[in-house]
C-alpha cells in the first residue's frame, strides 16, 4: 500500500486462509524468483544440489573413482567394506567406483538427447505453427501416429538392431522425446501468435511484427525449457531400461541400468548391495531433475502473467 | 434502515512481491426498491467490491476490514451453513462472464432447476416450471428447447439472459449485476435491463448495477458510486453524477462518453492506475489536470467529503472542480480559435 | 455421438496401417541379417538362398508386404522364425499376462489416485499438498525394474512373505487352458481356487511395482485438473449462488475427471511399451518379453505381431478415453477430431 496512505486496516478476526495468501507473496522478476524459490523451499534446495552433484561427477567422476572401473579389482561380489563402500559386484568390479563412473555415461546420454529433442521439436514445432496451413496438420497427425506405437519396444528394436552404440541409444532417446517439445512449442505458439498479431495490428505494420517476434519467441521458449530437467530425468529412466534388459550400453562401460541387471540375479539370495546402489543412483538424480523441473515450471507461470 | 450497508471496506490480494489492497475504505448503502449505479474504469474494484458483498474473493485475496450489513444482518464472519441462507437466496448475483459462470458438462435445465431447488425446496415438476417460467421472463424464445442446451452452445447474449434467470428465480431481495449488458446488441441491453428492472420493482428488492455505460446509469439508476482504484471517489443521486459532479475522474469519463458538452476537454493523461503501484496522496494526481501541490494532491489522500447533501467527493480541490472544468475548457476552445 | 465414434474409428485404420507397414519397412532396412542367424555361421550359400526364400526375404519389399498384408487381413499374423508356431497363439498367449499386469496396477494407482489428487487440490496449502506433491514426483522417478527387485528382496527373500519372481505360477505348476488365457479369470472359470490364489500372489510384487511408479504421473496429473476446476469461473459462480460444500465438491469432481482421462490413456500405452521391464524382473511370460526376445532372434514375424498387438490395444485404448471424454464433456462432441 503507498506510503502516505491511511495506516493498516484493523484485521479481521477470522481472515481466512492466511498461509495461502502469506504463500502468494512473490517476488516479481525470474533471478529473484529463483533466488525466493531457493530460500524457501528445502525441496528446491535439495533437488538443485543433486543435480549440481551429477553434473560435477559426469565431469570428474571417472578421475576420483577409488578403484579401476572396468578392471575386476577384488573377489566377487564382496560385501560392503571399508575397502569397498559399495561392495563388489559378481564381476569383481568395485561398485562405489562404476557408480561414479556411470555418472557420465547416463547423464551425457540423457543431457544430449534432450539437447536434441528439444531443438528439434522446438524448431519444427516453431514452424509449422506459425505459418497456418497444412503442415501444421500434417505434422500433429505424424505425431500421433507415431506416439502411437508402444515406444520403448520400438527403442529397443532400433538399438539392438543397428548397434548398440552410445550414439544410437542417444538418438533413440531423442526421438522418443521429440513429440513432446513439439507439442509445448506448438500450443505457445498457437496461443501467442493470436495475442501478438493482434497487437501488432494495432501499433505500426512493420515493427509490429518485429516487436511481436520479440515476444513470441521467449514466451514460446519457457514451457520447453522448464520441462528440459524432467526429460533429462526421463531419458536416464529410459537408457537405465535399456541396458537393463540388455538393449543399450554394453558392458564393460559402467552404466546403472546395466549393474542393476548385473547384480538381479544376486539379489534374490541376499546379495543386495551390486543392485541397490546403482537403482539409488537413479532414483535420486532422476528425482533432482524432476524437483528443478518442476520448480522451473512454477517459476515461469508466474513469469508469464506478467 | 437500509438494504445493505458497506462500511470502511478492504479486501486485499497478494501479488508478486507485495500485497495489492484493491478495494480501499468502500462504504456503499442500498434502500430497499433503489437503483444503484456503480461505475468506474475496468480494475477499479468494481466486480471485486460486488463479490465482497457475498463474501467471496477470488483466488486467494482476503477481506481484510470492514462490515457488510444487510438486512440488519453483518456478514462478514458467517458460518458457511448461515451463509447459504443468503448467498443466492436472499442476495442473487449476475457474474461478468455468463458462459463460464454455468457449469459447462450441465444442461441449463437443471442448472436453473438445482439453483431454485437448493433455496426452495421445491419438487422437480415445480422447478421445471420455474424454470421455463424464468427463461420466458428474460425474453427467450422456445424455453423448452433451450432448457436442454449446453452452455456452450449459447451465444454470450443469450448466456447472460440464463445467468439473469437463474439469478432472479429466487427473487432475491438484492440483485447484484455486473455488466449485465456487455456483449449484447444495444436493442437487446433495453430489453434486458427492463426486465431486470422490473422483476426487481415486482418484488421491491434492490439493485447494484455495474457498468461502465453511463447511458445506463442516466436511464435506470437512482444513485451513482464510482470509483477509482480502489476507492469510492464519488456518490451522487444520479442527476447531480451528471450535472454537478466534482470528482475530475467523473468528469473526464462523462466528457469522453459525451455526456457534458460543457466540460469537452476535460480530460486524464496517462493509463489507468493500478492498484499494485498506488502513489503517494491522491491515487489519481498523475493524471488529474487539476492537480496541485498546494491543496495537497500529492502527498494527502483525499478524504470522501460532502459538497452537497448526498453527495460525496474524494477530492481535495472539490469545491473549485466546476470553476478548473469550465476554464479548462473555454481555455482550449478559444486556443483552437486562435491557434 | 455417433458420428464422433465414426470419425474417430475412421482415423485409427490409417493409423495401424501406416504403423504396420511402418515395422515392416523398417526391420528390413536395418542393418541386420535373420538370415545367417537362422542358417548358422558354417552355411553354404545353398544353405543360405534356401533360407532366405524360406523366410521369404529373397523377394522384392512389395511383394513381401502384399502378401504379409493378406495374411494379416486374414488373421494370420505369420509364424515365428524361432519357434515355427504360429505368431498368433503365441501372442495370444502372453498378451493378456500383460493386460492383467497393466490393469491390475492402473486400476489401483487411478483409485489412489483419485482421492488424494482431489483433496489435495481442495486444500492447496496444507501440509498435505507438499506431502502429495513430493511424493508424486519421488514415484515418478524411479526405475520401476529395480523397485521390482527391491520389493522382491524385501517380500520374498527377507520377509517370506509373496512368492519368488519367477512367474504366475510356481515352478512346475502350470494353470488351466481355459477359455480366456488370462490366467485369472480362467482359473476362476475353472473353479480351481488355490490356482487363482497362487497366481494371484505372484501377480501382487508385480502389480504393486507398477502401482507405485504409475500413482506419481497420475497423482499429478489428478491434482492439476483438480486445481483448474477448483479456480474456474463456475465454481466460484455455484459458492456465490450459495451451493453447499457438498454439491461443489461433487461438481469439482464430475469436471476434474475428463481432462485426466487422455493423459491416462497415453500412459497406458507408454506402459504397455515399457512391460517389458518388470516382466524381465519377475519372469512374466508377457508380450513386452516376448518382443524383446524376438528382437534378440532378429525374428520379424514376431516382432512385427507384437508391435501390431501392441499398437492396435494402445490406439483402442486412446479411443476408449477419448469417447469417455466426449460422454463426460458434451463440449468436446461437436468439435472435429
Amino acid at each position: 500500500m503507498s506510503a502516505g496512505a491511511h495506516s493498516d486496516p484493523p484485521a479481521l478476526e477470522h481472515a481466512p486462509a492466511d498461509a495461502a495468501f502469506e504463500e502468494a507473496l512473490r517476488p516479481a522478476s525470474f533471478s529473484a524468483h529463483v533466488r525466493e524459490t531457493l530460500r524457501s523451499s528445502w525441496l528446491f534446495r535439495l533437488g538443485l544440489g543433486i543435480v549440481l552433484i551429477a553434473l560435477f561427477l559426469t565431469v570428474f567422476g571417472p578421475y576420483i573413482t577409488p578403484h579401476e572401473v572396468e578392471k575386476a579389482t577384488s573377489d566377487a561380489n564382496l560385501a560392503p567394506s571399508l575397502s569397498h563402500w559399495f561392495g563388489t559386484d559378481p564381476n569383481g568390479f568395485d561398485v562405489f567406483s562404476r557408480v561414479l563412473a556411470s555418472a557420465r555415461i547416463d547423464v551425457t546420454i540423457a543431457l544430449a538427447a534432450t539437447l536434441f529433442s528439444f531443438v528439434i521439436g522446438t524448431f519444427i514445432g516453431l514452424l509449422t505453427s506459425y505459418f497456418r496451413g497444412w503442415p501444421g496438420e500434417f505434422v500433429m497427425r505424424t505425431t500421433d501416429t507415431v506416439q502411437a506405437f508402444p515406444l520403448f519396444v520400438l527403442a529397443i528394436i532400433v538399438v539392438v538392431m543397428s548397434g548398440r552404440s552410445l550414439r544410437n541409444v542417444i538418438l533413440v532417446v531423442a526421438l522418443l522425446n521429440i513429440p513432446i517439445y513439439l507439442r509445448l512449442c506448438r500450443s505457445q505458439v498457437l496461443t501467442i501468435r493470436e495475442r501478438v498479431f493482434v497487437e501488432a495490428a494495432k501499433a505500426n505494420g512493420g515493427s509490429g511484427l518485429f516487436v511481436a517476434f520479440r515476444h513470441v519467441l521467449p514466451n514460446t521458449l519457457s514451457p520447453g525449457l522448464a520441462q528440459i530437467p524432467i526429460t533429462v530425468g526421463f531419458a536416464i529412466l529410459v537408457t537405465a531400461g535399456l541396458s537393463f534388459i540388455g538393449a543399450g550400453v554394453q558392458p564393460p562401460t559402467p552404466e546403472w541400468g546395466a549393474m542393476i541387471a548385473a547384480g538381479a540375479d544376486g539379489i534374490v539370495i541376499g546379495k543386495w548391495w551390486s543392485s541397490v546402489f546403482p537403482g539409488v543412483a537413479i532414483s535420486l538424480t532422476v528425482f533432482g531433475f524432476a524437483v528443478v523441473g518442476e520448480a522451473l515450471r512454477a517459476i515461469f507461470l508466474r513469469q508469464e502473467w506478467k | 434502515m437500509a438494504l445493505l450497508a458497506i462500511e470502511n471496506l478492504f479486501v486485499e490480494y497478494p501479488e508478486l512481491g507485495r500485497v495489492n489492497c484493491a478495494v480501499r475504505d468502500a462504504s456503499l448503502e442500498i434502500e430497499p426498491g433503489e437503483i444503484i449505479g456503480l461505475v468506474g474504469e475496468s480494475g477499479s474494484g468494481k466486480s471485486t467490491l460486488a463479490l465482497a458483498i457475498l463474501g467471496i474473493t477470488r483466488g486467494v485475496g482476503r477481506i481484510s476490514s470492514g462490515s457488510v450489513v444487510f438486512d440488519g444482518q453483518e456478514l462478514l464472519g458467517l458460518s458457511d451453513d448461515e451463509w447459504r441462507r443468503v448467498r443466492g437466496s436472499k442476495i442473487g448475483i449476475v457474474t461478468q462472464n455468463p458462459r463460464g459462470a454455468l457449469n459447462p458438462i450441465e444442461r441449463i435445465g437443471p442448472q436453473i432447476q438445482n439453483y431454485y431447488r437448493h433455496h426452495r425446496g421445491v419438487t422437480e415438476k415445480e422447478a421445471r416450471a420455474k424454470a421455463l417460467e424464468q427463461l420466458e421472463l428474460v425474453g427467450i424464445n422456445d424455453p423448452e428447447r433451450r432448457l436442454e442446451a449446453f452452455p456452450h452452445e449459447l451465444s454470450g447474449g443469450m448466456a447472460q439472459r440464463v445467468l439473469i434467470a437463474l439469478a432472479l428465480s429466487c427473487s432475491p431481495q438484492l440483485l447484484i449485476a455486473d455488466e449485465p449488458t456487455s456483449g449484447l446488441d444495444v436493442t437487446i441491453q433495453a430489453q434486458v435491463l427492463d426486465d431486470i428492472r422490473r422483476s426487481v420493482e415486482a418484488v421491491g428488492s434492490g439493485l447494484l448495477v455495474i457498468t461502465q455505460d453511463l447511458g445506463i446509469v442516466a436511464s435506470y439508476c437512482d444513485r451513482v458510486y464510482l470509483m477509482h482504484a480502489g476507492e469510492i471517489a464519488e456518490v451522487a443521486p444520479v442527476h447531480s453524477f451528471f450535472k454537478h459532479s466534482a470528482f475530475p475522474g467523473t468528469i473526464a469519463l462523462l466528457a469522453a462518453q459525451g455526456q457534458r458538452f460543457d466540460h469537452e476537454r476535460v480530460r486524464l493523461s496517462g493509463l489507468p492506475v493500478d492498484t499494485r503501484a498506488l502513489p503517494d496522496g491522491c491515487s489519481l494526481h498523475r493524471r488529474c489536470p487539476f492537480a496541485s501541490d498546494e491543496a495537497g494532491c500529492y502527498t494527502v489522500v483525499p478524504a470522501l467529503e460532502a459538497v452537497a447533501d448526498d453527495h460525496l467527493v474524494r477530492c481535495h480541490r472539490a469545491g473549485e472542480i466546476e470553476g478548473l472544468a469550465l476554464a479548462a475548457s473555454s481555455q482550449s476552445q478559444s486556443g483552437a480559435a486562435s491557434g | 455421438m455417433t458420428l464422433f465414434l465414426l470419425r474417430r474409428l475412421a482415423f485409427i485404420l490409417p493409423q495401424l496401417f501406416v504403423v504396420i507397414v511402418g515395422t515392416f519397412v523398417l526391420l528390413r532396412a536395418l542393418d541386420v541379417d535373420p538370415v545367417s542367424k537362422i542358417a548358422g555361421s558354417f552355411a553354404t550359400p545353398e544353405t543360405t538362398a534356401q533360407v532366405e526364400a524360406s523366410l521369404g526375404l529373397d523377394r522384392s519389399l512389395g511383394a513381401q508386404l502384399q502378401s504379409y498384408l493378406g495374411g494379416l487381413v486374414q488373421g494370420d499374423l505369420g509364424e515365428s522364425w524361432t519357434t515355427n508356431e504360429p505368431v498368433t497363439s503365441e501372442i495370444a498367449k502372453r498378451f493378456p499376462v500383460t493386460i492383467q499386469l497393466i490393469g491390475l496396477g492402473f486400476g489401483i494407482a487411478v483409485l489412489l489416485a483419485i482421492p488424494l489428487g482431489r483433496s489435495s487440490a481442495a486444500n492447496p496449502t496444507r501440509r498435505r499438498e507438499k506431502i502429495t506433491t513430493v511424493y508424486a514426483l519421488f514415484a515418478g522417478a524411479q526405475p520401476d525394474f529395480w523397485w521390482g527387485l527391491i520389493f522382491a528382496f524385501v517380500f520374498f527373500f527377507k520377509l517370506g512373505w509373496l512368492p519368488a519372481p519367477l512367474g504366475i505360477l510356481n515352478t512346475g505348476v502350470s494353470g488351466p487352458s481355459g477359455p480366456t488365457n488370462f490366467i485369472l479369470i480362467d482359473t476362476l472359470v475353472h473353479g480351481e481356487f488355490d490356482l487363482f490364489l497362487s497366481a494371484l500372489k505372484h501377480f501382487v510384487l508385480p502389480v504393486m511395482t507398477m502401482t507405485f511408479v504409475l500413482t506419481g504421473p497420475i497423482l499429478k496429473i489428478m491434482r492439476q485438473a483438480a486445481l483448474d476446476v477448483h479456480e474456474s469461473e463456475y465454481v466460484l459462480y455455484a459458492n456465490a449462488a450459495g451451493f453447499s460444500g457438498k454439491v461443489t465438491k461433487k461438481m469439482i469432481t464430475r469436471n476434474s475427471f475428463a481432462p485426466v482421462l487422455t493423459v491416462i490413456g497415453i500412459l497406458f500405452g507408454f506402459s504397455l511399451g515399457g512391460a517389458v521391464l518388470i516382466e524381465t524382473v519377475f519372469s512374466l511370460n508377457g508380450i513386452g518379453r516376448y518382443a524383446l526376445q524376438s528382437t534378440l532372434n532378429v525374428d520379424f514375424p514376431a516382432i512385427q505381431g507384437a508391435v501390431i498387438v501392441m499398437t492396435a490395444f494402445s490406439l483402442l485404448i486412446y479411443l476408449t478415453m477419448d469417447t469417455a471424454y466426449a460422454l463426460l464433456d458434451p463440449r468436446v462432441r461437436y468439435s472435429r477430431v
